[in-house]
C-alpha cells in the first residue's frame, strides 16, 4: 500500500527523477568510452597480433571482448533500460499528475470547497463560505454554470429558497465529482508509482553473469560465461515477453536501440513472434515481424486444415475428426486471410500500411496503422467499438485511412499524420438488449473496456517510447471504443496530448477532469438521432452523456449523415451527402493536427 | 591454455595496455562512486515525500554502483594484473608462479595502485 498522499504528490519535486535520468544518460556515455577503450585502445592497439602473440594473448584479447561486452549490456539493461527509462517513466507520470491536481486544486479552492480530512481521505466538502454564499444567492461562478440558473434568477425578489436549494445539491454534486476526480489521479499516481518499484526491486532479483577473471579455473567457468552471454539478449526478450519483466515500453526501446545491428537481425530471424507483438519495439520491426507470423499461421492452419480434410477422406464416418476445431480453424484462416488481402490492397494515396500486432483467437484482434507512427508528425490511435472483428478488418482499416486522407489533405502542409487502428481488445458483439437473452446488452458492460485499458495503455506507452522526436498524439474512440479510450485515460496517465470520441455512450468518468489529460483536452461529439443516445443517457457505469455541460469536456459539431440511428451512429467518417465536407470530420482534422485546442 | 606454438610480446604495449585497464578500473569506479551519490540523494528526496520510488531506487543504485560495475571494475583491474606480470616475465600464462604476481603487479610497479586482485594469481 503507497503511503503517497495528495499532499505529498502536491509538494514533492519530481524533477529530480527527470535530473537524475539525464546525468544517467552522461553517465553511460562514460562508461560506454571506457568500454571502447578497452576493445580499442587495449585489445586492438596495444595488444594487437603485431604487438602479443601467443596463446595467453588469445585469451587476453578474448577477455577483453568478453568484459567489454558484459559492461555494455549491462549498462543497456540495468542502468538504461530498467534504471532510467523507469524514472523518466515514473517522472512523466507523476508529473502529470501533479500537474492535474493542481488543476484540480485550483478548481477547489475557486468553487470555495474544502478538503478537511486528513491527506489520504479525498472527500471534497462545501466550506462554510460557500454555504454561507449559497444562503446569500452568491455562489462562485463554477457552480453557477452548474445549475439551470442566471445572474438574473440570483437577484430576483422570488424563488429564492428554490435556487439555493437547487444550488446546495449542485455543490454536493460538484464535491462529489472533485473527490472521484482526487482519487483518479492518485490512482494514477500510485499506478505510476508502483509499476516504477517493480521494474527497480526486479533488478535485484538475478544479476547477470560476468565472465569469470582469469586464474586457476577460468577454462572451467568460460564456457558456461560465453553460452549465458550469447543467450542473454534470447533470455531478455523472452522476459520481456513472459509478462515476467516489468520492463516499461520506454525501456524495451531503449534495449532495442542498444542492439547492434547484426544482433537485431538475428533476434528478428530467429524471434518473430516474440518481436511482433512487444510495445516499445520500432513500427518497421513490428511490421516485418508480424507479416512473418501472418504468413507462418496461415500455412500453419491450411496445413491443419489439410491433415484434418485427410482424415476425413480416411475415415469418412467419424473417427478422431472434431467438427468444432475444424470449423474455429476455418473461421480463423479466412479472418487471417482478410487481414492479409488488406494489407496487400494497401492505400489509393500510397500511404504505408503496418501490421503492428495481431490474434487470430475467438473474434481475431489487429492493430495496423496508416502511416508511420514513429516518424508522422500527428498520431491517432483510433479504437472501433461494438461489433469490431478481425473478420471486418477492411471496413476497420478503411476508417482509419479515411482520417489519415483527411489529415493529409486538410492539414498543415508539409506535416504527415498517422492513424492506428488499435482493434486491440475483444469488443462486445452487441448493443442491442435482447442479445444473448440478456436485459443489458454486452456494449453496455464495463468490462470489455476494463479488460481493455492496460493493452491500450502500453501499446500508446510503445508508440510514444518509439517515436523520433517530439511526438504530438490523439486517442480516438468510436462509440464503445470511445470507453475503452475513457477507462484506460482514467486509470493510467496515458501519453496522450488529446482524446476525441463520437457518438460515444460514456468515457466511463462523471467529469472530463477524471481524465488523465484533464477537461480540455477532452473533444466529444454525438450526431442528432444517433441511436447511441438512449445508453449515453444511462451513466451507470459508462459515466455521464460526454457531450452534457456537467461533464465539463469539450464538444464539436457533427451533422447526422445516415437514415435511422444506427445508420447515423456508424456515419461519422462518411461522405456528407452534399457538397459539403463532412463537418466533424474537419473538426477532427483540426484537433488530430493541434489546430484546435 | 597450453600448447603454444607461436610466442611473442612487446613488453612496452603491453605495459601501456596494463595503464589503460587500469585507468578504465579507476574510472568506473569513480564514476560509480560519484553516480551512487547522486542516486541516494534522489531517492531521499522521495522517499521524504513518501513516494516508495526512493527506497527502491536506493537498492538498484547500490545494486549496480557498489555490486554489478564495481565487479566489472575488479575484472578490469584483474586484467591488468595478469598483463603487468606477463609483461615482466615474457612467458605464457601457464608458466606464472604466486610469486611473480606478488612481485611484478604491486604497487611498487604502479605506485598508488594496491594488487589486491588475489584472483588473478594463478593458485587462485
Amino acid at each position: 500500500m503507497s503511503e503517497l498522499n495528495w499532499e505529498d504528490l502536491r509538494d514533492t519535486d519530481f524533477c529530480v527523477m527527470k535530473t537524475l535520468a539525464e546525468r544517467m544518460d552522461t553517465y553511460i556515455a562514460g562508461m560506454v568510452e571506457q568500454a571502447e577503450v578497452l576493445t580499442e585502445d587495449v585489445a586492438s592497439k596495444h595488444l594487437s597480433t603485431d604487438h602479443y602473440e601467443g596463446d595467453t594473448a588469445d585469451a587476453v584479447r578474448d577477455q577483453v571482448g568478453y568484459v567489454a561486452d558484459s559492461f555494455q549490456d549491462d549498462l543497456s539493461i540495468y542502468v538504461n533500460v530498467k534504471i532510467k527509462a523507469t524514472l523518466e517513466d515514473a517522472h512523466k507520470e507523476l508529473a502529470a499528475a501533479q500537474q492535474d491536481l493542481e488543476e484540480l486544486l485550483g478548481n477547489i479552492e475557486a468553487g470555495k470547497f474544502a478538503i478537511t480530512g486528513p491527506a489520504d481521505d479525498h472527500r471534497v466538502e462545501l466550506s462554510e463560505d460557500l454555504l454561507y454564499d449559497i444562503s446569500e444567492l452568491n455562489p462562485p461562478s463554477l457552480l453557477l454554470s452548474r445549475t439551470r440558473f442566471t445572474e438574473a434568477d440570483l437577484n430576483a425578489d422570488t424563488g429564492r429558497h428554490l435556487v439555493a436549494t437547487e444550488l446546495n445539491h449542485a455543490a454536493e454534486d460538484l464535491a462529489d465529482a472533485f473527490g472521484q476526480a482526487l482519487t483518479a489521479i492518485m490512482t494514477r499516481a500510485h499506478e505510476a508509482e508502483s509499476e516504477a518499484v517493480s521494474v527497480l526491486k526486479s533488478i535485484l532479483d538475478e544479476p547477470a553473469a560476468q565472465p569469470p577473471p582469469l586464474g586457476a579455473t577460468y577454462d572451467d567457468l568460460i564456457d558456461d560465461y560465453q553460452e549465458a552471454a550469447d543467450d542473454r539478449n534470447v533470455d531478455f526478450l523472452n522476459e520481456l515477453t513472459s509478462g515476467d519483466s516489468e520492463a516499461t515500453p520506454n525501456g524495451v526501446n531503449e534495449w532495442w536501440n542498444d542492439l547492434d545491428q547484426d544482433e537485431r537481425d538475428a533476434l528478428l530471424e530467429e524471434y518473430p513472434g516474440l518481436l511482433g507483438p512487444l510495445d516499445g519495439l520500432p513500427a518497421e520491426v513490428r511490421n516485418d515481424a508480424n507479416h512473418v507470423n501472418l504468413h507462418n499461421e496461415i500455412d500453419s492452419i491450411e496445413q491443419q486444415l489439410a491433415e484434418m480434410d485427410a482424415t476425413l477422406d480416411e475415415y469418412p464416418y467419424g473417427g478422431s475428426f472434431d467438427e468444432q476445431e475444424y470449423l474455429s480453424l476455418q473461421n480463423q484462416l479466412e479472418n487471417l486471410n482478410s487481414l492479409q488481402d488488406r494489407l496487400e490492397t494497401g492505400e489509393e494515396n500510397g500511404e504505408d500500411l503496418y501490421l503492428l500486432d495481431f490474434d487470430s483467437a475467438v473474434d481475431g484482434q489487429a492493430v495496423v496503422s496508416v502511416g508511420n507512427p514513429d516518424t508522422a508528425d500527428h498520431t491517432a490511435v483510433y479504437v472501433p467499438g461494438t461489433t469490431s472483428d478481425l473478420e471486418g478488418i477492411g471496413g476497420l482499416v478503411d476508417d482509419a485511412a479515411v482520417i489519415q486522407g483527411d489529415d493529409n489533405d486538410w492539414g498543415p502542409a508539409g506535416e504527415e499524420t498517422a492513424v492506428v487502428m488499435w482493434l486491440g481488445y475483444d469488443a462486445s458483439d452487441s448493443a442491442y438488449p435482447t442479445h444473448n437473452d440478456k436485459i443489458n446488452p454486452e456494449a453496455w458492460s464495463a468490462s470489455y473496456a476494463e479488460d481493455a485499458r492496460e493493452d491500450l495503455y502500453n501499446f500508446v506507452e510503445g508508440i510514444d517510447a518509439s517515436h523520433e522526436g517530439e511526438s504530438h498524439t490523439t486517442l480516438m474512440g468510436h462509440s464503445c471504443g470511445s470507453s475503452v479510450v475513457g477507462a484506460t485515460a482514467r486509470d493510467y496517465q496515458v501519453a496522450a496530448d488529446q482524446i476525441v470520441d463520437f457518438g460515444n455512450p460514456g468515457l466511463m468518468v462523471d467529469t472530463a477532469d477524471s481524465l488523465s489529460g484533464g477537461a480540455d483536452s477532452v473533444w466529444s461529439t454525438r450526431a442528432d438521432g444517433d441511436a447511441i443516445t438512449t445508453a449515453a443517457g444511462l451513466s451507470y457505469p459508462l459515466g455521464i452523456d460526454p457531450v452534457a455541460p456537467e461533464f465539463g469536456g469539450q464538444t464539436f459539431d457533427s451533422e447526422a449523415i445516415g437514415d435511422g440511428g444506427c445508420s447515423i451512429h456508424s456515419g461519422y467518417l462518411k461522405d456528407d451527402k452534399g457538397a459539403d465536407p463532412n463537418i466533424a470530420r474537419e473538426h477532427m482534422v483540426d484537433i488530430i493536427t493541434g489546430q484546435k485546442q | 591454455m597450453a600448447g603454444a606454438e607461436v610466442f611473442s610480446m612487446e613488453p612496452d604495449k603491453v605495459y601501456d595496455a596494463v595503464e589503460a585497464l587500469f585507468g578504465v578500473e579507476v574510472a568506473i569506479r569513480s564514476a560509480g562512486d560519484e553516480l551512487l551519490g547522486e542516486c541516494e540523494s534522489t531517492a531521499e528526496a522521495l522517499t521524504s515525500g513518501h513516494c516508495a520510488i526512493g527506497d527502491a531506487l536506493d537498492s538498484a543504485a547500490n545494486f549496480w554502483c557498489g555490486g554489478q560495475a564495481a565487479r566489472l571494475a575488479t575484472l578490469v583491474g584483474n586484467l591488468g594484473e595478469y598483463l603487468a606480470t606477463a609483461a615482466e616475465q615474457t612467458v605464457e600464462i601457464d608458466e606464472y608462479t604466486s610469486d611473480d604476481f606478488a612481485r611484478y603487479a604491486d604497487h611498487e610497479l604502479f605506485p598508488g595502485r594496491a594488487a589486491e586482485q588475489g584472483s588473478a594469481r594463478p593458485d587462485w
